[in-house]
């Protein structure tokens, strides 16, 4: 059964509030947004002596004459934003508490919410997964027309294999040439060593990463008790073990990874959100929102 | 290691049972999917291991748990003492050798006889039979000798089959063979009884199991050894016990009266009132001359067996130091407990098939019947014997009718005795050919007052003998009988009219009767009839117990002046209440009637007359068409009309016989109201008493002399009998009806609960594996505790904290 991810709701209440990144992204199409960067069409923005190597389209000659030195004449141009979402895609993923969405169900819901939202400001919008593999699943593209397109693609995404972070940047390097926002919607179920090392890399000053954490309440609150078999759906290990014995000892090492996680990400300058699917999804988003859009 | 019960130890597989648990727990865990373990994989691999080596340690420790106690529960034994009762030796497996040695054996088939063709086979199955396997060869038509004689090796068994043959002997067939199995059966059990009774002995007793089986082989008697074990148990007068063996070699009675002090005695106090209960019954007063001798009388009430006993043991114990006599004592004693299993029956023999399947084969044996004698079927003539019904009216000669046939496929020669007393007064002997009938008179003298019976035997043309062919008619007939008419005022009958009755019913002019207002002594009478129970008085009713008692016939005349409750309250008395359905009727004041309808027999083609009376339409009871014999009525020729007309004008209701509790009390009624007609006074109760001599009487006398004939010879003789108790005589009886030389049945059982009673633990506790074994499991389950629970004895701890 296919579910509709854009829920008319959600964008409603979302579309009165524009969203605005603090860092400027570059774009190919006309935008809503200023860009530092200089181009060449849109308003002007200053002469500079001309260095080798720039074009020499660039060179303003009617200034250069009057100079009588090579000048190139910098433009400033209004951009849009290209907006990569990268949804976590291995097992873990799937889990889900009882009654509630699985984390992908519900990052599906957020990507659609959010990428409707970019592209009807103009921005364009592309939707990748990761888990063992890179798969593109939307590509790049500012047409809202083509929104159906990605609930299909979305509904198409199901859960596999484990979660590769090295996947993750080696398919999202080439990316970072360009300026854009990054979306990464995961549970972050990864050796925290290669975690990080990955984040690291990831982190570029022209890209600005999102970083989705979502979080199943069971993980927060470890409910379980008596002798348990774990299962971890990545790896289909089992381990057997009174949950009870171990409840306090996981809600420690937990808070310390979460600790950590936030520690890190603000530290390469990401933005860090973690998503309980606890709470309804538009709540959630709303409040990241809204507090995104406060920053100063 | 060898096991006391190693049935039990099935419950062995009890151990897998942990193992299932744990099985179905494993299944029973919550699965759960749950990502972020990846945080401390490495220490859950960790508990996992401990956890997983901790579950195989208590799935160990409770296995080995549920086996202990399986173990424990099935008494290993491994100390040499118990090894010879382990050995393949100790259990006998008797082969019993059916040898039929009649002269119908002498039947030439292909060249040779029957009987050595069984012969022959039979070497062949012995040659077959492992090296000293026992064996009992039988010969159907030679006296069985008891004990069994056990043939244990195969030149004796050869050297016996060399010395049977061709007998002309009767073979009291089946009951011979019953007879052999079940001594053989005895034989086992008490073989096994007291295998198992030794297994379960302490040392002590074991000790003193020895010392009598030695004294035992010394006097080649295995049963005596159980008696004197059992007498040893109670009694340290060795004088007296010896005189006790040398009474046993010599007197047979003496010898069953042992018996039955074994069988009674469970405590030492029982034994004195056994010996003096049996000094009454001691034909050659040895006892008496025993127990004449106030002393040891004294040493009997006196003594405590349990504590003798002990004394006895240990003392035992010093005496026997010496290994080679202990060696030589249990080689005595194995063999005494050998149990001896009857494996395998062979029969060589013609009979039918029919006569053998009356034959009760032990259970959970091989039966074999031989080929040779399986084709050749029995051939004998089977005997039908008519008597005559009229012979006991009759007290003229010739008087007495037989009519033999011969079914069989040979002609036949049949002998016919009558005898009076114990002395043959007739005999005749006939020629039948197959198919052939022939009636026969008998002139019996009427003229006796002795008993009569008759004997009919058939001879098949080889001269042999065989059950089927021999037919006793029981006549046992009276000739002189006393009886006493215990007659009130009110009785409407003369004693002239009742004497006539007597004699027509009877036919004999040797009955005597007397009456009497009152009851008063009586032994000398052979029946006695009451009028008016009703009125009897209370010593009266001691005295008609007393009668019912000894077997004497009462018969009791019940009419509608008998007042119910007052009937009731005498039948309480004397014990008939049970059984007997007495109905007071509304309609008809305090009439009685007895709910009890005679049975018909339809070979004895009565007459039936079918009565229902007057007011049959408001009365559900008397709707009940009440069928009555009434043979005699008719044999006065009474016609059924005019008999039917008198009793519509007179009474309603009719006689009816009813015999209850051991069939010697007769109850009639005869509920005729018209006290003062002529039917009623010379007609009507003589013919009752004319009905009870015909049909009571006879039955009643048949069925004594036929059930006791012992008792006969006591009834006729004035005898003291009275003098003894109930119980006395109860068990005089016992011994005289169930004496034998062998152990009775009661005593296998009697041992068998002696085996359980041993089965205390105390003297159980004594082996050394068991307990070690027993600290084993309490080890095993503090483990259990200290691995299954340390979370929940945490907890404890934390909350008493």
């Amino acid at each position: 059964m296919k579910t509709n991810y854009l829920d008319e709701h959600l964008i409603l209440k979302l579309s009165q509030i524009p969203i605005k990144p603090l860092s400027l992204a570059e774009g190919l199409f006309k935008g809503r947004h200023r860009s530092k960067r200089s181009g060449e069409e849109v308003e002007f923005k200053e002469f500079r002596p001309y260095i080798q190597g720039d074009d020499l389209k660039k060179i303003d000659w009617k200034r250069s004459a009057r100079q009588e030195n090579y000048f190139v004449k910098e433009m400033e141009d209004e951009l849009n934003y290209k907006v990569h979402f990268i949804i976590d895609q291995s097992s873990s993923m799937n889990q889900a508490s009882k009654g509630l969405l699985s984390k992908i169900e519900y990052s599906k819901f957020l990507v659609a919410a959010l990428a409707y939202l970019f592209v009807k400001q103009g921005d364009q919008v592309q939707v990748s997964s990761f888990s063992n593999r890179f798969n593109s699943i939307f590509k790049l593209s500012n047409n809202i027309q083509k929104m159906s397109l990605l609930v299909e693609s979305l509904n198409s995404l199901s859960t596999k294999g484990s979660s590769d972070f090295y996947s993750l940047i080696g398919n999202a390097r080439p990316l970072r040439s360009n300026k854009m926002i990054l979306f990464l919607l995961s549970d972050l179920i990864c050796d925290p060593n290669i975690l990080y090392a990955c984040l690291s890399k990831l982190s570029s000053p022209r890209v600005k990463i999102i970083l989705f954490h979502l979080l199943s309440p069971d993980e927060l609150d470890f409910p379980f008790k008596g002798e348990v078999n774990f299962i971890d759906p990545e790896s289909n290990d089992t381990f057997s073990c009174n949950a009870g014995q171990i409840r306090a000892k996981f809600k420690a090492q937990w808070e310390r990874f979460c600790n950590d996680l936030r520690f890190w990400t603000q530290k390469w300058d990401m933005e860090y959100k973690s998503f309980n699917t606890n709470i309804h999804y538009s709540e959630n988003l709303l409040d990241f929102i809204k507090s995104y859009h406060l920053k100063p | 290691m060898n096991f006391l019960f190693p049935l039990l130890l099935i419950g062995s597989v009890l151990a897998l049972l942990p193992l299932i648990l744990q099985i179905f727990q494993r299944f029973r865990k919550k699965k759960i999917l749950f990502s972020p373990i990846f945080l401390f994989r490495e220490e859950m691999k960790q508990a996992n291991q401990s956890i997983k080596i901790k579950n195989n340690i208590l799935l160990l420790l409770r296995v080995l748990l549920v086996l202990l106690i399986v173990i424990i529960m099935a008494k290993p034994m491994t100390s040499d003492e118990y090894r010879f009762l382990e050995d393949e030796k100790a259990r006998e497996n008797i082969v019993l050798i059916l040898l039929d040695n009649t002269k119908s054996m002498g039947l030439v088939s292909q060249d040779k006889t029957l009987f050595q063709r069984a012969l022959s086979q039979l070497k062949m199955y012995i040659s077959e039979l492992p090296l000293q396997n026992p064996v009992i060869i039988e010969e159907l038509a030679t006296e069985p000798s008891y004990p069994i004689k056990l043939l244990d090796s195969k030149a004796k068994i050869i050297s016996r089959l060399g010395f049977i043959r061709l007998s002309s002997a009767k073979i009291p067939f089946p009951d011979r063979l019953n007879q052999l199995f079940k001594e053989l059966e005895k034989e086992r059990l008490l073989s096994k009884a007291l295998k198992l009774l030794f297994r379960q002995m302490d040392r002590k007793k074991k000790e003193w199991f020895i010392r009598l089986a030695e004294m035992a082989e010394k006097r080649k008697n295995s049963k005596l050894q159980v008696i004197m074990g059992s007498l040893k148990h109670v009694s340290n007068s060795k004088s007296l016990l010896d005189t006790l063996f040398d009474a046993t070699a010599k007197d047979g009675l003496f010898f069953e009266a042992l018996e039955l002090l074994y069988e009674t005695i469970k405590t030492g106090e029982d034994i004195p009132k056994v010996l003096e209960a049996l000094a009454k019954i001691d034909s050659s007063n040895k006892i008496k001359s025993i127990l004449s001798d106030k002393d040891r009388l004294l040493l009997f009430r006196e003594m405590k067996a349990k504590d003798w006993l002990g004394k006895r043991f240990k003392r035992l114990i010093h005496d026997m130091k010496d290994e080679k006599e202990i060696k030589r004592v249990r080689e005595i004693i194995a063999h005494a407990t050998k149990e001896r299993n009857l494996k395998e029956i062979i029969i060589f023999s013609d009979f039918q098939k029919s006569e053998w399947e009356k034959v009760q084969f032990p259970k959970s044996i091989r039966l074999t019947l031989a080929k040779s004698s399986d084709q050749h079927p029995a051939n004998l003539g089977i005997l039908k014997v008519q008597t005559d019904q009229d012979i006991q009216l009759a007290h003229q000669g010739g008087d007495l009718k037989v009519t033999i046939k011969n079914y069989g496929l040979h002609s036949a020669k049949a002998t016919l005795s009558v005898f009076l007393g114990d002395q043959l007064k007739h005999e005749k002997q006939i020629a039948l050919e197959p198919n052939e009938e022939k009636t026969i008179p008998f002139n019996v003298v009427s003229q006796t007052d002795q008993w009569v019976f008759g004997e009919v035997r058939l001879l098949d043309a080889r001269d042999e003998y065989n059950e089927d062919n021999h037919q006793d008619f029981s006549l046992y007939i009276k000739k002189r009988i006393n009886i006493l008419f215990l007659k009130h005022k009110d009785f409407p009958v003369s004693n002239k009219s009742i004497m006539w009755s007597i004699q027509s019913a009877y036919k004999t002019a040797l009955s005597s009767i007397r009456f009497y207002d009152k009851l008063g002594e009586t032994s000398q009478y052979d029946f006695i009839i009451i009028n008016r129970v009703s009125q009897l008085k209370k010593e009266e009713v001691r005295l008609i117990q007393s009668h019912i008692g000894r077997g004497i016939p009462v018969f009791i005349l019940l009419n509608q002046r008998d007042e119910a409750y007052r009937v009731r309250a005498i039948f309480d008395k004397l014990g008939l209440t049970e059984g007997i359905n007495i109905i007071k009727k509304k309609s008809f004041k305090n009439r009685l009637s007895m709910g009890v309808s005679p049975k018909l027999n339809p070979e004895h083609g009565f007459y039936k007359l079918v009565l229902s009376d007057q007011r049959a339409e408001k009365n559900q009871r008397s709707t009940i068409q009440w069928k009555v014999v009434l043979k005699s009525v008719f044999d006065v020729r009474f016609n059924k009309n005019q008999y039917h007309s008198l009793l519509k004008g007179g009474g309603e209701d009719i006689l009816i016989q009813s015999s209850i509790r051991g069939k010697n009390i007769f109850l009639w009624t005869a509920g005729i109201n018209e006290l003062n007609s002529d039917f009623i006074n010379n007609l009507w109760y003589p013919l009752i008493i004319n009905w009870i001599f015909q049909e009571g009487l006879r039955k009643y006398l048949r069925h004594q002399a036929e059930i006791i004939p012992e008792l006969r010879e006591s009834y006729t003789k004035e005898s003291n009998l009275l003098s003894y108790s109930r119980d006395e005589l109860k068990s005089m009886y016992q011994i005289a009806g169930e004496s034998s030389p062998n152990v009775p049945d009661d005593t296998l059982k009697w041992l068998q609960s002696e085996i359980m009673r041993h089965l205390d633990h105390k003297s159980q506790s004594n082996s050394v594996l068991e307990r070690v074994f027993f600290i084993f499991i309490v080890l095993l389950f503090f483990l259990e505790l200290v691995f299954s629970y340390p979370i929940a004895v945490k907890g404890w701890i934390r909350k008493l904290k």
